[in-house]
């Protein structure tokens, strides 16, 4: 094994240790591939024990199996550390020794596949929304969770949650999960009292949240400052949350609702409809669109959308 | 994959071979919906009954896991562009380095996954040492063989190898009692029945053994003491440290005909040698853990091969083909009869057509690409371009094939198909020396030159022979006789404004001689309606 067990009596994680220890040999040769793969010694033994204190706390607060946990734990982050995704600042780690130990609840009935889950998914989110906002709400949405919480659980929370957090192209499949979602745990991921009555408002006005300010909010940008488009956006249509919008070099949707807003490329799709009709007397306005309950406006003058409820003046 | 894992790995070590997760290549072909679901944030659907990605988003995570993780070549020399490209100049020779816009990849790994794909025959040529069998073997892995099946499996060329060594032997009993041939039972040997079949070093093996080889690479079954081994489709991959003659065997015309595709071996980049010592310290054999998401099944594998069989190749692509391939067979002074005026004639007179080229001194060598090559391409060339151009396009997740794709693959198809008359005008320009010793690049070349001769002769809007073609295609049930008349004046018109053209090139050589099809075609047929009154 690469050096991992620190002297005895101040290792700040004994049961991970001991279990790497019981199983040295196989975990060696489990690790001989992300090794080859460029893992180094350094960065591995130092990959390794930053999980320690992780692995101790949900071995014992949950009662994980060791033995089972030690080798999938091993090997996935020294994965990590061949494809060079855990450095101390990465996503991926944090959600492996801060996002995993915060996860109340009952989680013996989990397997590692909730390691690859928990990386991946923070991962991913990391790009689009809030991640320690989605760690919050899962930590406070599984020690809500009665009885044994299983892996699928975790993964139909952790859509709920990301949404929550601002991944706002899961809303569709968000708001199918809600409706099996426990009511304290629904309540818990969503942050507020009355989940349910609050997903029924939102259904039909996408801007509204009872907790909802902020507005107007801008949308899109200018590529050059790290925005998606090159010239000025035109809204052309909009159901309330999603939106067509052109621009010279093609077509998008905005996605927007309460929680985040998205742009995605129409690609091969052009969308359909002309320019919104402009507001009399507006100048510089090239499109205006109102629909389920938002406005979404658009300047000859700006490479951003603005949006707000129409109960909000822009 | 029954095998192929490091002994004593259990399922956890399903991880060790990381393929990719994200879409392999992101496009329009590939864009995500505006909705995303489970799968989109966790990456897979662990825990359900999962049907995996897609074929060739499957072929391009082997393509990167291979590039990544098995083979250390950190080339780019099969470029797609989308949108401009930077390029830089260096040197004396301005040696030219291209980023390329789009995604791009290596050729020793590709053209061996193409392969693969539409279960060709790939040769392999390259210096000792530089991963020619490790390559093939790894295609064997993906194909869900273990490397140790693999292993066995393989042929390794050499003087002494016989038809009995490679592909059987007679039973001894049956050979003593045996009244007849058809007594004889042969005990085949395995490897002929598998989908991937290597032979290493092919240019060691003797003339009479290549001659055996020739059937089963060429026709799919072996013969001996009158029994016939059927033997399938399967890909082939053969090597050789040096396919210009040097092996211990001349490599026989027909074997070397039947190649699809030769790809040259790269030199190592030596910024990698770090990679290199790390592998070597770890000890670790990329085929011994290859990830099972990666391995196609049996199915998968014909799956595979209808699906890019099933890629259509429109009009416009094929149309460019056939201006570049026009050219090259053309030979103004091979014979005195118009359809004899080729290389080919010349060739079977047993005199050089390089010879005869040099007589011609009247057309442009420079505009003239036949001028470069000593003959034309085979039905087999042009077979081979097609299917490998359909197997890029599909790789690349494009419903169809476009002309980047047979830019692409053509260099590497044609690379041992059309010899080069290094003696062409053309070399003796600047910067075009360099041409005789990078055959890719002339191939590439040359097919580049006809594509802007097609532009500028506006082909793709204004083609007559094409358009008397596609009418002809159409059927003649039911043409009238004035019908056929027009259409025969038409074919007659064209022709004398060809003929008033001062020079004669092989498009048009070509374009000339479907013309007196299409004539002869017409001209039976209104024989025909005359007689039926």
């Amino acid at each position: 094994m690469v050096g991992l067990s620190p002297a005895d009596g101040d290792d700040p994680a004994p049961l991970w240790a001991a279990a790497l220890r019981r199983d040295a040999a196989r975990i060696e040769s489990l690790l001989a591939a992300p090794r080859a793969d460029g893992a180094d010694d350094p960065s591995l033994v130092e990959a390794l024990r930053s999980v320690g204190p992780a692995f101790d706390a949900c071995v014992a607060r949950h009662r994980l199996d060791a033995d089972r946990w030690a080798p999938a734990l091993a090997v996935h982050v020294a994965r990590l550390v061949a494809a060079r995704r855990f450095a101390p600042s990465s996503v991926r780690r944090w959600a492996l020794t801060g996002i995993w130990p915060s996860l109340g609840g009952d989680l013996s009935a989990t397997t590692p596949q909730l390691l690859t889950d928990l990386t991946t998914a923070a991962a991913h989110l990391d790009a689009v929304g809030d991640v320690p906002a989605w760690a919050r709400r899962m930590a406070a949405a599984t020690g809500a969770w009665p009885g044994e919480v299983s892996d699928e659980d975790l993964r139909r929370l952790g859509v709920v949650a990301a949404w929550r957090a601002g991944h706002v192209r899961l809303r569709g499949t968000a708001m199918r999960i809600s409706g099996g979602l426990p009511e304290p745990v629904l309540d818990a991921a969503l942050g507020v009292s009355d989940a349910r009555e609050a997903l029924q408002r939102n259904k039909v006005r996408p801007l509204w949240w009872p907790d909802g300010d902020g507005w107007p909010r801008r949308v899109g940008g200018f590529r050059g400052f790290g925005g998606p488009w090159r010239t000025p956006p035109v809204v052309l249509d909009g159901d309330g949350a999603e939106w067509q919008v052109r621009t010279r070099e093609g077509d998008w949707t905005v996605v927007a609702d309460a929680f985040g807003a998205a742009v995605v490329p129409r690609g091969e799709s052009p969308a359909a409809g002309r320019p919104a009709a402009a507001e009399r007397g507006a100048a510089g306005v090239t499109g205006v669109v109102r629909a389920g309950g938002a406005v979404l406006t658009s300047l000859a003058s700006s490479y951003q959308l603005v949006l707000h409820p129409e109960e909000v003046a822009s | 994959m029954s095998g192929g894992r490091i002994p004593g790995m259990r399922q956890e070590q399903d991880e060790l071979g990381h393929v990719s997760n994200a879409p392999t290549r992101p496009g329009p072909g590939a864009t995500a919906g505006v909705a995303l679901d489970l799968t989109d944030l966790y990456g897979s659907t662990a825990g359900t009954a999962e049907q995996g990605p897609p074929l060739d988003e499957k072929l391009r995570q082997a393509y990167f896991w291979i590039t990544n993780h098995a083979i250390i070549s950190p080339h780019y020399d099969v470029e797609f562009e989308d949108g401009p490209s930077r390029r830089f100049r260096f040197g004396d020779a301005r040696a030219e380095l291209v980023l390329p816009s789009g995604q791009s990849y290596s050729s020793y790994v590709l053209m061996p996954l193409l392969t693969f794909m539409v279960r060709g025959r790939c040769l392999m040529v390259g210096g000792p040492g530089r991963g020619k069998t490790a390559s093939a073997l790894l295609m064997g892995v993906l194909a869900g063989y273990t490397p140790r099946e693999m292993r066995r499996a393989m042929q390794h060329g050499h003087p002494q190898l016989t038809v009995s060594d490679m592909f059987g032997t007679p039973l001894p009993r049956d050979l003593v009692e045996a009244d007849r041939l058809a007594d004889v039972d042969v005990a085949w040997r395995g490897w002929l029945g598998m989908r991937v079949k290597i032979v290493d070093e092919y240019n060691r093996i003797p003339t009479r053994t290549q001659s055996a080889l020739l059937t089963v690479l060429a026709d799919g079954y072996v013969e001996s003491f009158d029994q016939v081994y059927e033997t399938g489709r399967s890909a082939w991959y053969l090597t050789a440290n040096d396919d210009a003659g040097g092996g211990t065997y001349q490599v026989i015309d027909a074997l070397r005909d039947r190649i699809d595709v030769v790809v040259p071996a790269l030199p190592f980049n030596n910024r990698f040698l770090s990679a290199l010592v790390s592998r070597a310290e770890r000890g670790l054999r990329p085929e011994e853990a290859v990830p099972e998401s990666i391995v196609f099944t049996e199915r998968e594998h014909d799956r595979l091969h209808r699906a890019v069989l099933d890629v259509p190749i429109p009009r416009p692509v094929l149309r460019r083909l056939e201006f570049f391939a026009g050219q090259l067979e053309f030979l103004e002074r091979g014979g005195r009869q118009f359809e004899y005026r080729t290389k080919d004639t010349a060739r079977l007179a047993g005199v050089d057509p390089h010879l005869v080229q040099q007589t011609d001194s009247g057309r442009d060598a420079l505009i003239d690409v036949g001028t470069q090559t000593t003959a034309g391409l085979s039905v087999r060339s042009l077979q081979s371009l097609i299917a490998y151009s359909k197997a890029m396009a599909y790789f690349r997740g494009d419903a169809e094939v476009g002309l980047d794709h047979l830019r692409a693959v053509l260099p590497y198809v044609l690379l041992q198909k059309l010899p080069m008359d290094p003696d062409s005008p053309v070399f003796d320009q600047q910067r075009a020396e360099e041409l005789r010793l990078d055959r890719v690049s002339w191939l590439r070349t040359m097919f580049d030159t006809t594509c802007r001769q097609y532009d500028a002769a506006g082909l793709d809007h204004d083609d007559p022979v094409g358009h008397e073609l596609a009418q002809f295609d159409r059927g003649l049930d039911g043409t009238p006789e004035h019908e056929v008349r027009s259409r025969l004046h038409r074919i007659e018109d064209l022709l004398e404004q060809m003929s008033a053209q001062r020079k004669l090139y092989g498009h048009l050589y070509d374009d000339a001689l479907a013309l007196k099809y299409l004539h002869q075609r017409y001209t039976n047929y209104l024989a025909w309606l005359r007689w039926s009154g």
